[in-house]
């Protein structure tokens, strides 16, 4: 491998969690990998490439880690590659160790480990710029001389240093190597103690500081949003500002994006000739797709806001804060995260649980983490509450489907944690441990990043759309046109009596104590492929329905829904508010399950966490949905919206 | 106005379009869990599909991260 090694030179980045080492990786090889401002974002190694001086250069991007003797998923696959243990990955030709310039003194540490093996080594002196606001400045040749390696600043958040960087990594495979060796000041006998009293010797001679006078301004902040009373009520503060943004927002938006869709049916019925293919173009691609797509809106501000958590640094803050009530019910604060990445999708949520370095506490959390709800659910909640809660304003800001919709979060979430509850006191049970967290600085969220986060979630929302949600309304629309009735049919008619009619009064034994239809039933059971397969099955049937030529809104024309053959309404408010709670509880989602099977046990260990998360949810969502009906229609919510 | 055959042959093409489609995927799912389950000569794909955002992650290298956490998991892993 010698003889090839120039030609691909391998490089591998490792620093403390939060260094900014994505952000750097994203700066070296053009890629557009989740960078945020919290420790614990990377928790797979990925690679990337790209072309020095005619030298193809492969960059190792790591999960953080504080030292080479960490304990959790995460920090192993790091510890692996350092050491050569990685199943299928060569030892890197060259380690760029990045450290924070605002914490050199802990992130040090990690460097001198790595320093000591004697491999070919670049320090990434990186975020240099937040140097002067932190009273700090390093004198960057004397430590040089002090670590006997290379040391680079950069501020990867724009590009700066990145072309030394390039260089220094180039270089670094032909300088002799010199692995370090500490002088140790004293006699301490600890490991550890001497490696820091080594680096506080370094530090003396390399950092100088400013003094400072007072708490600084981030500590004035945390003072309120780490708060025992405070701190609570702010995070739930701005989560209901956020959901009510979600709805005031994003309504016009979706409307405008109804109109047009609107539009381009009615250019669609003027150029395709009457027949099925008109149908199955009008009634089926778009009553389904562009029922999904009207979501736009709402999915991209979903993800502003969580990204302007990330970015900020609040999420840490969160996590503490959110730890006291966390810790009696068995989960880490850790936990915290994972789940609150919940919101955006269970999939890198059940990922994110690698840094939680306790597996009863970490099965836990997979367990619960699709309990949150996810943007899949987004569409969902936004059209049952469109259909059955009224847009009444409540105190001036609010509005009644605002609240809702928070209820819906608030409901997982609260179940997530009763359910992780019971898990970490029976089949899951163990001590918890004390979470210890790093507080990130605040920074303002850099707007270029988050436009490329919340644009890449839009387009995952809009790829699913144009292809599964696409075919899936292509055969939603065929099912329900095939076989024809014999002689002339209402819409209505032809649908009860086709395959998918069919289907629908098979599965509508399962769905009636929940005060819902067949037509319900086929979408639950079609939206088991994906969540939003719901909204688009509805708008598929509803389309090709009682009002085949009104393009209404779904919400309305659901509202406005008939039950078979009467004047009674199909779907009361209580019934609604059941079928909202059910898609809270209910986990439908393929690629959820195929990740909870790889992160708990990789074999038939996996596929039983699997089925026992499937299952408990599955229950939990039809025996919530049934109880939240019956209590609607005692409390008389037996009636249309 | 179009001819009855025409009509329905090109929903006959688009629906089958569609079956196929959505029938390669099931399939591709499904051979994606294969390793997972211990078996060899399986597609290295990531288990959460193309679909997802965290794909580039996903698929980089999901199975080598799967047989290194199996080895953490099973104490062959020994830190420092």
């Amino acid at each position: 491998m010698e003889g090839s090694a120039r030609a691909t030179l391998r490089v591998a980045l490792i620093g403390n969690p939060n260094c900014g080492k994505s952000t750097l990786f994203n700066a070296l090889t053009g890629r557009n990998q989740k960078v945020a401002n919290f420790p614990g974002v990377t928790v797979e190694r990925v690679e990337g490439t790209y072309v020095h001086e005619g030298t193809a250069v492969s960059v190792l991007d790591l999960p953080g880690t504080y030292s080479l003797a960490g304990d959790a998923p995460d920090e192993m696959i790091a510890l692996d590659v350092v050491h050569g243990r990685a199943p299928g990955v060569q030892m890197p030709d060259v380690f760029a160790v990045v450290l924070d310039a605002e914490n050199i003194e802990r992130n040090l540490y990690l460097a001198t480990q790595v320093l000591e093996l004697g491999r070919p080594t670049v320090i990434v002196l990186n975020r240099v710029d937040r140097l002067p606001a932190a009273g700090m400045s390093v004198d960057v040749v004397e430590l040089i001389h002090a670590l006997g390696a290379v040391v680079v600043p950069t501020v990867a958040t724009v590009q700066e240093g990145i072309g030394r960087l390039r260089h220094a990594i180039a270089r670094a495979p032909d300088l002799p190597p010199t692995p370090l060796r500490l002088r140790r000041p004293s006699g301490a006998q600890d490991a550890a103690a001497r490696r820091y009293e080594w680096i506080a010797d370094v530090m003396a001679r390399t950092v100088s500081r400013t003094v400072r006078s007072g708490p600084r301004l981030s500590d004035r902040v945390d003072a309120v949003l780490l708060h025992r009373v405070w701190g609570p009520l702010i995070f739930l503060g701005v989560m209901a500002l956020a959901f009510q943004a979600l709805f005031t927002i994003a309504g016009p938006l979706a409307a405008l994006l109804q109109s047009a869709l609107g539009g381009v049916a009615a250019a669609g019925r003027s150029v395709l000739p009457a027949g099925d293919l008109r149908s199955l173009v009008l009634d089926g691609v778009l009553g389904g797709v562009g029922s999904v797509i009207v979501f736009v809106p709402q999915i991209a501000l979903l993800f502003l806001f969580i990204g302007v958590l990330e970015d900020s640094g609040y999420l840490s803050r969160a996590a503490f804060v959110m730890d006291r009530f966390m810790r009696p019910l068995g989960l880490h604060g850790k936990s915290f995260i994972p789940l609150l990445s919940g919101y955006a999708c269970a999939v890198p949520a059940i990922l994110a649980t690698r840094t939680i370095p306790q597996t009863r506490e970490r099965l836990a959390t997979i367990m619960v983490v699709p309990l949150m709800s996810c943007s899949a659910r987004l569409p969902v909640y936004a059209l049952l509450i469109a259909a059955f809660v009224p847009a009444t304003t409540v105190g001036g800001v609010f509005t009644l489907q605002g609240i809702a919709l928070l209820g819906m979060y608030l409901l997982g979430t609260g179940a997530a944690l009763v359910s992780a509850a019971v898990f970490r006191r029976t089949i899951l049970r163990s001590a918890t441990r004390a979470l210890i967290i790093e507080m990130p600085s605040y920074a303002m969220p850099t707007p270029r990043v988050l436009a490329a986060a919340v644009w890449q979630r839009v387009a995952v929302f809009l790829r699913r759309a144009g292809t599964v949600i696409f075919a899936i309304s292509v055969l939603l629309w065929a099912m329900g046109h095939y076989p024809r009735a014999a002689g002339p049919a209402t819409a209505d008619a032809q649908l009860a009596q086709s395959t998918l009619g069919r289907v629908g009064h098979a599965v509508e034994p399962v769905v009636r104590p929940l005060g819902l239809d067949w037509k319900i039933g086929v979408a639950m059971v079609a939206s088991f492929a994906a969540r939003e397969v719901f909204v688009s099955t509805m708008g598929t049937m509803y389309a090709g329905a009682e009002n085949g030529s009104d393009r209404e809104a779904l919400a309305k024309r659901l509202r406005n829904a008939r039950a078979d053959g009467s004047a009674r309404p199909a779907y009361t408010v209580a019934a609604g508010m059941g079928l909202l709670v059910f898609y809270v509880f209910a986990l439908m989602c393929t690629s959820t399950v195929a990740v909870t099977i790889r992160e708990t046990g990789s074999g038939w260990r996996g596929v039983g966490w699997a089925a026992l998360q499937f299952g408990y949810m599955l229950a939990l969502a039809w025996g919530a949905g049934f109880v939240v009906y019956r209590v609607g229609l005692a409390i008389g919510l037996g009636v249309a919206a | 106005m179009m001819p009855a055959w025409l009509d329905g042959l090109a929903v006959a093409v688009v629906v089958g379009a569609a079956g196929a489609y959505l029938l390669v995927r099931a399939t591709r799912r499904v051979l994606a869990l294969h390793p997972l389950l211990g078996q060899r000569h399986a597609a290295a794909a990531c288990a959460c599909g193309s679909d997802c955002a965290t794909s580039v992650r996903g698929r980089t290298d999901a199975t080598r991260n799967s047989a290194a956490l199996t080895q953490v998991r099973a104490g062959r892993h020994t830190p420092d």
